[in-house]
């Protein structure tokens, strides 16, 4: 059996399994939609996450809150559970849906990661728009996640939407790390992208803040250097349109192990 | 009315001990730095002045003796004069944790614990 029993949603999530109690009837069917990409099957010992409680009366934008927030939550512990065994960073993932061939695009929040997934994801591999997890045999453990959507309306509020509402599907295969870029949304409309390699220096002190749990390796630099190392560096992507970033997207993809 | 100076304490006798320096990395074009406590931690690229001064200090350290033994290995410098850079780097790095001054918290005893230093999800 998988998916809701009762009030649980069983879920994995940086191959963490956690089980989502979701009391109220009204959020339980969002968030059964809105997770089935993580969905799996019941696992012993699951970490619980509880979704926040919603009044009677709540409007349909404090439902949307709450969604927000149980991301969150669900977010926060798959990255304590697999703190110290995955390098974690803020980033969005796709993959070749055939060779697992993947590439993390680093970048702070709300600058743009889900907008890149969502217009180049589709035909490819979801792996995440929000955490990459990295094993130290450079696969990476999906996190199929909601995708977090800004209303163009009320621009602090964002919509949970299952991947597959965006054309998106999880990968097939094992996603493994092929590149990393630093996405930098800063050039103006139609601006040709620039592509700029980053020296490890540099690189460190740029990816370091948009990691997760780093100090918990042995040596941490060292440990995040080999790891750009055996991906061939890292690069800085500067852009405007997200649709202008197939070509690298394609390049990464296309790389073999 | 303005605040206090928090650095005028950095007097020629003040002490001065590695901070919370969790790693370095080096190259031949510089080094970085992870510093901090749990949960909070800095990344930093260290001024080549500031490599010097991570290297130097150790017990027994004063900004007095710093300044004798950076003027013995560097030399006087092209612009500027030595005390200032000195002490402009030092001050750098003393905001950064990357060294201590004075009477604070022996960096050796109170090294970062590899307590969880998460980042808090953003843009979920």
């Amino acid at each position: 059996m998988t998916g809701l029993a009762d009030d649980r949603l069983h879920v994995e999530a940086l191959g963490a399994s956690l089980v989502i109690e979701v009391e109220d009837p009204r959020l339980r069917a969002l968030a059964q939609r809105a997770w089935s990409a993580c969905q799996t099957s019941p696992v012993e010992n699951a970490v619980v996450v509880r979704a926040p409680s919603v009044r009677a009366d709540a409007e349909p934008r404090e439902i949307a809150a709450a969604l927000q927030e149980l991301t969150q939550l669900v977010t926060r512990e798959a990255i304590t559970a697999r703190a110290g065994q995955l390098t974690m960073f803020h980033a969005g993932a796709l993959c070749d849906r055939s060779s697992g061939a993947a590439i993390a695009m680093v970048a702070p929040g709300g600058t743009g990661k889900t907008t890149v997934v969502r217009t180049l994801g589709p035909g490819r591999g979801y792996v995440s728009d929000e955490t990459v997890g990295v094993a130290a045999d450079l696969t990476i453990a999906t996190y199929c996640k909601p995708l977090s959507v800004r209303r163009p309306d009320t621009p602090e509020l964002k919509d949970e939407l299952a991947p597959e509402e965006l054309g998106l599907s999880a990968p097939t295969v094992r996603p493994w790390l092929a590149g990393m870029v630093l996405l930098r949304r800063d050039l103006p409309r139609g601006a040709d992208v620039v592509i700029e390699p980053v020296d490890v220096l540099d690189a460190l002190a740029l990816l370091a803040p948009e990691t997760s749990s780093l100090s918990l390796f042995e040596r941490p630099l060292h440990h995040l250097a080999d790891l750009l190392d055996s991906v061939g560096g890292l690069r800085r992507v500067r852009y405007h349109d997200a649709a202008d970033l197939e070509p690298v997207v394609s390049d990464v993809l296309g790389r073999t192990r | 009315m303005s605040s206090p100076d928090p650095d005028s304490d950095l007097h020629a006798d003040v002490a001065l001990r590695r901070g919370y320096v969790v790693d370095e990395f080096s190259t031949d074009e510089g080094t970085v730095v992870m510093v901090g406590l749990a949960p909070t931690f800095e990344v930093l690229r260290l001024s080549p002045l500031g490599v010097e001064i991570l290297r130097l200090v150790g017990p027994g350290t004063t900004l007095a003796r710093l300044e004798q033994d950076l003027r013995r290995l560097l030399g006087d410098p092209a612009v500027g004069e030595l005390p200032d850079l000195v002490l402009a780097a030092v001050v750098e790095l003393r905001h950064h944790s990357v060294i201590v001054a004075g009477q604070g918290h022996n960096g050796a005893i109170w090294a970062p614990s590899g307590a969880d230093d998460r980042a808090s999800p953003q843009g979920a």
